[in-house]
């Protein structure tokens, strides 16, 4: 009985994320193992088989994996340029002007992203610079938001204790507040690289046909093909790099431990 | 040192010269801007109005790094991604020493403090409420600043270990000379330390003396308050100027024959009795070792002794 | 002082810049013709009259306001029990519960979008509206799951243990405490659901059919192949909707803040 209702509370959403986001992803996984459609259909029912891995020796997609990779790794560099110092920015604001300025770096992506996107797409000629430009677009307000809250719960009596220790502002930047943000800025390059690797709306709307990543290869292998078994096993390997990147950031601690040797 | 200064009237028109190598205590009930002064005397904040002087040379225009002034804050704000010795060494490194010269500074200032050799090369997190308070002092002195803050130094120590943080902060400051200047809400920790005390209420500074001087001579009713037990007696109910106000602390009370009242209160405190016993129309507060059965409701007889009755001069508007 | 002003001016540029696309979309959507080049002497709003005479930009609206409000709706009732309860766990089951429910914004979408394709199919849910209250509320789960963990009054614990010693039962402590302090922030965690569930574009690519189609749905494939005023003007429409709740949640979460900052001060200052 006490078991039951200590697990009451969190069944809702836990049930929700297991219905709507593992049962899709293990769906995937079965999708993945079908045997394409030969006549009418999305798929062969009844079949299994691992065929459908091959295509990740394929040049094709493997150089559309190439450029997954490239515009997660390039998305979340620019993003973290982009946005620490705009976090910084953002604490050296009064208190009113920080919520204003929060509001604004964040209405763009949350209530007008579809204006957006339009407004880019009036903008910029379609290729591998308007991708990553859009994507950085899209990612850059919640990395800020990551990076701004780190900073804010940093003790402003450390700054002020660095200061009256003879610290110079470059000083107490460099030696306090760097290091003390050091995990928001790993996190902030995390989600931006998880973001940047899935990245879906940007590539669709202002890349051309070389800025193909995975996520718009499967979107097209799924309706303008129909063949789904190739689209899952294209989800399926997105999910892999996704999961290494999530992985794959070392920690704070781990980034210390390396420097020190 | 002097300085006249006023901001939001938090702390409000103070001037106060401190002589080199005293230890002084701001003291006042919380809220009356004493932080804030300790905070303007480390160029932490800017006053509005008014000037700060260190050894005679104008300090107010320049930022904290640029002061030489060592400050201990009330969390301590030690570095967490620093080791104890890294945060000793910090004032150090900032300012270019070489590396033997750090070395050496951070273990003459940790020797000081007293943190053991074991204790050292820990992070704060690692460290207890005490240690972590003898790491920040230990860096505020290592860079041989001329003058130190304190900010409430003790008021997150256990009872017991502060009695003992406070005698050896008087030691550090016997031994290194450092101007200090302490800021407490504790009139016990403030008489018991300092060559000097100030005392604040509202931003404005009411009386600044030696210790006993304040305790015996206050010039108004809140420093006779504030500073321990006080009985606050009207002239008039003496029979003498009727508008003046005097004070006699309870511990010169006597037990006599002058003043016959009947005991209201009786605490046991240890050291002495404490009794509060009702004359007339007022009572008085009596400290003393405990002479025989007494019991609340017994009648007793009080003198008060004309050496320890001490006028408060006219407050004016204070 | 001039470093201070080259700051302040590089600061707020970014962020105009962030602004700058949306602005030119609301621009472009004032445009008297058919060409997509802002308007600069006449103005029109002729496109906004067009769109509200055109019945299936209106099924799409209302189709997407339901949808968000019922997600909202569903994603707090989802959430708030689990933010409520994750202090009551042991500090592992806290991790597992957190990124659990953090994964619905990690998981790349269109992997998730095509996943949920075939179930969606199988399960009888297709073209139904309640699939997609479903969707949107758990891709709104983390954010709704976040702002209620961060902003759940710091002495709850304590203010319910206070209640039920003075005789509230369970029921009781719940009413009278725990959904009087939460409101304003359930409230908050709501309106951010559904100002996402607005946009939410990709779900809505892979799942949306002719009879449950929301606005981004209609808007993606002519924002793709046929841009044109109209769009710009849905997208405004859809923006304006979402800026409104944004202002609702700044107002709600800037006074919670901004008690939580007075507070702060008074206990600094004492």
């Amino acid at each position: 009985m006490q078991r039951i209702s200590s697990w009451l509370p969190v069944f809702a959403s836990v049930a929700l994320v297991c219905g709507v986001v593992m049962a899709p992803l293990l769906l995937l996984l079965r999708v993945s193992l079908y045997e394409p459609a030969t006549g009418r259909g999305f798929y062969t029912p009844g079949t299994f088989t691992f065929a459908n891995y091959a295509i990740f020796a394929d040049s094709h997609v493997l150089g559309i994996a190439g450029f997954t990779v490239l515009c997660g790794v390039a998305v979340a560099t620019m993003v973290l340029a982009i946005a620490y110092p705009l976090g910084l920015f953002l604490c050296s604001l009064p208190p009113r002007a920080q919520s204003i300025a929060v509001g604004l770096i964040l209405v763009p992506k949350t209530a007008g992203l579809l204006a957006m996107l339009f407004g880019l797409q009036r903008w910029l000629p379609r290729g591998m610079l308007a991708t990553i430009i859009a994507e950085v677009y899209l990612v850059l307000p919640y990395s800020v938001i990551v990076i701004y809250i780190q900073l804010l719960n940093l003790d402003p009596t450390l700054r002020d204790a660095a200061r009256g220790l003879g610290a110079s502002p470059w000083q107490v930047f460099r030696r306090v507040t760097l290091p003390l943000s050091l995990p928001g800025i790993r996190l902030a390059f995390q989600f931006g690289l998880m973001w940047g690797l899935g990245a879906f709306l940007g590539p669709l709307f202002l890349g051309g046909p070389s800025e193909t990543t995975l996520a718009v290869e499967l979107h097209r292998q799924a309706f303008e093909y129909g063949r789904w078994p190739l689209a899952a096993t294209e989800a399926v390997g997105l999910l892999i790099v996704v999961s290494i990147a999530a992985w794959g950031v070392p920690t704070v601690a781990q980034l210390r431990k390396v420097a020190h040797s | 040192m002097s300085f006249g200064y006023g901001r939001d009237l938090v702390v409000n028109d103070v001037s106060l010269s401190i002589p080199a190598g005293a230890f002084v205590t701001i003291l006042g009930p919380s809220g009356c801007g004493k932080t804030t002064l300790l905070r303007l005397l480390g160029g932490y904040l800017s006053p509005a109005r008014g000037q700060i002087f260190l050894h005679g040379r104008d300090v107010t225009p320049l930022p904290p790094n640029l002061r030489q002034v060592g400050m201990v804050f009330q969390s301590y704000a030690l570095f967490p991604h620093l080791t104890a010795r890294q945060n000793v060494a910090f004032g150090l490194e900032v300012r270019g020493r070489s590396k033997t010269e750090v070395c050496q500074h951070v273990d003459a200032a940790f020797d000081r403090v007293g943190l053991s050799v074991t204790e050292r090369d820990r992070f704060p997190s690692q460290l207890s409420g005490g240690q972590q308070q003898r790491v920040a002092l230990a860096r505020a002195l290592a860079f041989e600043p001329p003058v130190l803050l304190l900010d409430e130094p003790l008021a997150s120590l256990d009872r017991h270990l502060r009695e003992q943080v406070r005698l050896e902060l008087c030691r550090i400051h016997r031994q290194s000379g450092v101007t200090t200047v302490m800021v407490t809400h504790d009139q016990e920790e403030a008489l018991a330390s300092s060559d000097l005390v100030a005392v604040m209420q509202a931003g404005r500074l009411l009386q600044v003396g030696p210790p006993r001087e304040l305790y015996d001579r206050p010039r108004s009713s809140f420093v006779a308050r504030f500073l321990g037990d006080a009985n606050l007696i009207e002239g008039a109910q003496l029979g003498m100027t009727p508008k003046s106000l005097f004070l006699v602390r309870p511990e010169c009370v006597r037990v006599g024959h002058n003043w016959p009242g009947k005991i209201v209160a009786l605490n046991f405190h240890g050291a002495d009795l404490v009794a509060d016993v009702q004359c007339r129309d007022f009572t008085l507060r009596l400290r003393t070792r405990a002479i025989g059965e007494l019991a609340v409701g017994d009648k007793i007889a009080l003198d008060l002794p004309q050496e320890h009755l001490w006028e408060i001069p006219a407050e004016g508007d204070l | 002082m001039i470093r201070k002003w080259s700051i302040a001016l590089l600061g707020w540029g970014a962020i105009l810049g962030l602004l700058a696309p949306m602005l030119h979309t609301i621009w472009v959507s004032f445009s008297p013709d058919s060409f997509l080049t802002p308007p600069t002497n006449v103005w029109s709003v002729k496109w906004y009259l067009a769109y509200f005479g055109d019945r299936r930009w209106i099924h799409a609206t209302s189709q997407s306001l339901l949808i968000a409000g019922m997600a909202a709706l569903l994603a707090v009732a989802a959430s708030a029990p689990a933010a409520w309860s994750l202090g009551k766990l042991t500090v592992a089951r806290q991790r597992l519960l957190s990124i659990l429910l953090l994964l619905p914004a990690l998981i790349p979408p269109a992997a998730l979008g095509f996943g949920l394709l075939p179930l969606v199919y199988f399960t009888g849910l297709w073209g139904t509206s309640l699939g997609l209250v479903l969707v949107h509320a758990t891709v709104g789960l983390p954010i709704a799951f976040l702002i209620i963990r961060t902003c759940l009054p710091a002495k709850l614990g304590e203010l319910e243990a206070a209640a039920a010693g003075l005789g509230a039962n369970r029921w009781e402590v719940l009413r009278r405490v725990t959904l009087p302090l939460l409101t304003p922030v359930l409230l908050a965690a709501g309106i951010a659901v559904f100002v996402l569930s607005l946009n939410e574009s990709l779900v809505s690519i892979f799942l949306a059919t002719p009879t449950n189609e929301t606005l981004p749905a209609v808007i993606w494939p002519q924002l793709r192949y046929s841009p044109s005023p109209m769009v710009a003007v849905a997208s405004c429409v859809t923006a304006l909707l979402g800026m409104i709740g944004m202002l609702i949640v700044i107002g709600i979460l800037g006074y919670q803040r901004g008690r939580l900052i007075a507070k702060n001060t008074t206990a600094i200052n004492s």
